[in-house]
């Protein structure tokens, strides 16, 4: 039996959330907690969660830095990360490719 | 396939897309509004330094001067990308400042170059030096407008069509008028680009 195409997408970045952290991301390469949660209008805990989703599956990673003396998260993208983007985006793209057809 | 799964993939393609083309945009403008106001000022303080010299009558320095500014010009503007990329990664970091370097270098060395042939043709008259650099350097804003970007296309041909115009018509203030327009605007560029951040 053929496999239906949206069986392919990948369950992390289904989430709208992850999938425009991804986003960024990608072009960013490496960027602030705040900087996302302005971007994405999300709360603290919500992106944290998020966040941390991603780090567990190698998507991305975080670390913290001093900058005049506060505190900062850097969220940065990882080569896995960057290869489930594609592969995800591909798969979209399949599907709306099936829309037209 | 479902007809909500293909609206969910649409929706998903669309927030991509938004979240990429406005993380691009600012990338693009890292500290561009800066750098247009440090560049704009050089127009002005190049402009009244020649005149300067050239009341001074220090010739050779009415030429030079513009090559002297550029550095202080170049090491501002490049610690502006340092320091508005201070959250970005060391890689990002240095593609910025690369592409930089790639859009001012080869310009300024035109702009080097032109002045000291300026100042070695004797028969070219003084009031025919800016309008001569700039023409030249409005046609390198095209070329790469054309091949990379608007907005450097627009940049050169308000540069273009403001330096033939002022020529033609006030040659005789063709200095004073084309630093004004080119210094103002370029800090008028920075200003609008800095409220928009």
């Amino acid at each position: 039996m053929k496999e239906h195409v949206s069986t392919r997408l990948d369950r992390v970045l289904t989430q709208k959330a992850r999938l425009g952290i991804m986003s960024i991301l990608m072009v960013m390469d490496e960027t602030e907690f705040n900087t996302l949660k302005d971007k994405l209008n999300l709360t603290d805990g919500n992106l944290s969660t998020h966040l941390s989703l991603l780090e567990k599956e190698k998507y991305i990673r975080l670390r913290k830095i001093f900058s005049k003396k506060k505190p900062k998260t850097l969220c940065q993208i990882t080569d896995k990360g960057r290869r489930a983007f594609r592969e995800h985006l591909d798969t979209l793209e399949k599907i709306i490719k099936d829309i037209s057809h | 396939m479902t007809d909500d799964e293909k609206q969910a993939a649409l929706e998903s393609i669309s927030l991509i897309k938004d979240l990429m083309t406005e993380s691009r945009r600012e990338l693009q403008y890292t500290g561009g509004g800066w750098i247009a106001i440090i560049w704009g000022l050089y127009c002005l303080l190049g402009y009244g330094g020649q005149r300067l010299f050239a009341l001074a009558k220090l010739y050779t320095w009415e030429g030079l001067w513009w090559v002297a500014l550029a550095v202080p010009s170049f090491f501002f503007s490049v610690l502006v990308i340092r320091t508005r990329a201070k959250t970005h990664s060391a890689k990002l970091k240095r593609s910025l400042i690369r592409a930089f370097l790639l859009f001012w270098v080869p310009l300024l060395m035109l702009m080097a170059v032109l002045i000291v042939f300026c100042l070695v043709l004797n028969d070219l008259p003084d009031h025919y030096l800016v309008p001569f650099v700039l023409l030249v350097v409005s046609t390198g804003y095209l070329m790469l407008g054309f091949l990379f970007q608007r907005s450097i296309l627009v940049m050169g041909l308000i540069g273009f069509a403001g330096t033939v115009a002022v020529t033609l018509l006030f040659i005789e203030q063709a200095g004073l008028l084309l630093s004004l327009l080119f210094g103002l605007g370029l800090i008028l560029t920075g200003l609008i680009l800095n409220r928009k951040r």
